[in-house]
């Protein structure tokens, strides 16, 4: 173990992230998920793939900065969703800090936290990320990325002695 | 090179290790059953990044040098796992897009007002107060809501910023 394992992983990952960052600003793609594993997974990869072949790094310093490069990425792009759509604990939060030492009337938190903003591009998000499909009546069905998805959350949850959630 | 076997030894046995934990403290503390789950989950995650981070410690590197790199290559992977199992469980917990998820598998087929209507602005604002009281995040008086606990608020200010580097808004749908 070097430090310079820790330098080049962590800057693989900075270099994923700086690129994901000018692709978002200029324009966010729909398939956000597919996005973000390309940019944080994929070119991260592909850096470390190529300082390999050119020789600058060894078999098992590239192993090791991937490794944590991968890591990074992958919890980056599992929180980014708390970023990229607000979630209402969070709205709420902000909400009543801003208001103070006077409290936000339970009135005033329902009228900015409209439904809209409440459920955000959620639904759109889903059908654009292919965890749902829309038929041409607007009704909508679980894809087979959804599919998966609910059936390794059950597991999961099952494993961890959870019930269903409330929502 | 067995140093780094070792260490992805650890990182494979960190999310059933986790998952091990939430089952025990599930059935040593029934009542937490019926609490939001985020506490378990985050007491679990942490335990065994703790634990692991120990063995870590024991076992990777020779020198004192060599160790220090490790435990701070072995932190830096761990806490990205525990980051996953928390995001991955709270949004099995209480995540908008998980929950809508669940509706359309159990309808089957179903509108995007129906979706709306079983799981609108009511519920969803009635379960995150309940469960902002029952953390002592905020606390209710007479018809209005009080900040109890500042951390809350700058985790989600967090959020917000890291949201709008991305150019997302928030409250402006």
């Amino acid at each position: 173990m070097s430090i310079g394992i820790l330098i080049t992983g962590i800057s693989a990952c900075l270099a994923g992230w700086l690129l994901h960052l000018a692709w978002w600003r200029l324009s966010r793609p729909i398939d956000d998920l597919r996005a973000l594993l390309a940019c944080l997974i994929l070119f991260p990869l592909v850096i470390l793939s190529v300082l390999f072949l050119l020789g600058s790094l060894s078999f098992h310093a590239c192993f090791l900065s991937l490794v944590l490069s991968t890591s990074l990425g992958s919890a980056y792009i599992f929180w980014y969703p708390a970023a990229q759509a607000a979630s209402p604990t969070m709205l709420i939060t902000v909400l009543v800090a801003q208001a103070g030492g006077k409290g936000c009337p339970e009135e005033a938190l329902k009228s900015v936290l409209t439904e809209k903003v409440l459920s955000g591009n959620s639904l759109d998000s889903l059908v654009g990320e292919q965890f749902a499909s829309e038929d041409s009546e607007g009704n909508l069905q679980l894809a087979s990325r959804g599919k998966r998805t609910l059936k390794f959350i059950h597991f999961l949850r099952k494993s961890a002695g959870f019930d269903d959630p409330k929502g | 090179m067995g140093d780094t076997i070792q260490l992805l030894l650890i990182l494979l046995l960190y999310f059933p290790l986790t998952v091990g934990l939430n089952r025990l403290q599930l059935k040593l503390f029934p009542e937490r059953k019926s609490l939001p789950g985020q506490g378990t989950i985050a007491r679990s995650a942490f335990f065994a990044l703790l634990l692991l981070l120990v063995v870590a410690g024991f076992l990777l590197g020779d020198s004192a040098s060599e160790k220090a790199l490790w435990l701070v290559y072995s932190v830096i992977t761990l806490v990205c796992l525990l980051l996953l199992y928390i995001s991955v469980m709270c949004v099995s917990e209480s995540g908008r897009r998980f929950y809508f998820m669940l509706l359309v598998e159990q309808a089957g087929s179903i509108s995007r007002k129906e979706l709306q209507a079983a799981y609108g602005k009511q519920h969803m604002l009635s379960v995150r107060l309940e469960r902002l009281s029952t953390w002592g995040v905020v606390a209710k008086s007479g018809s209005s809501y009080f900040l109890r606990r500042r951390s809350a608020y700058w985790y989600s200010q967090f959020f917000h910023l890291w949201g709008s580097l991305l150019g997302f808004k928030w409250f402006h749908q």
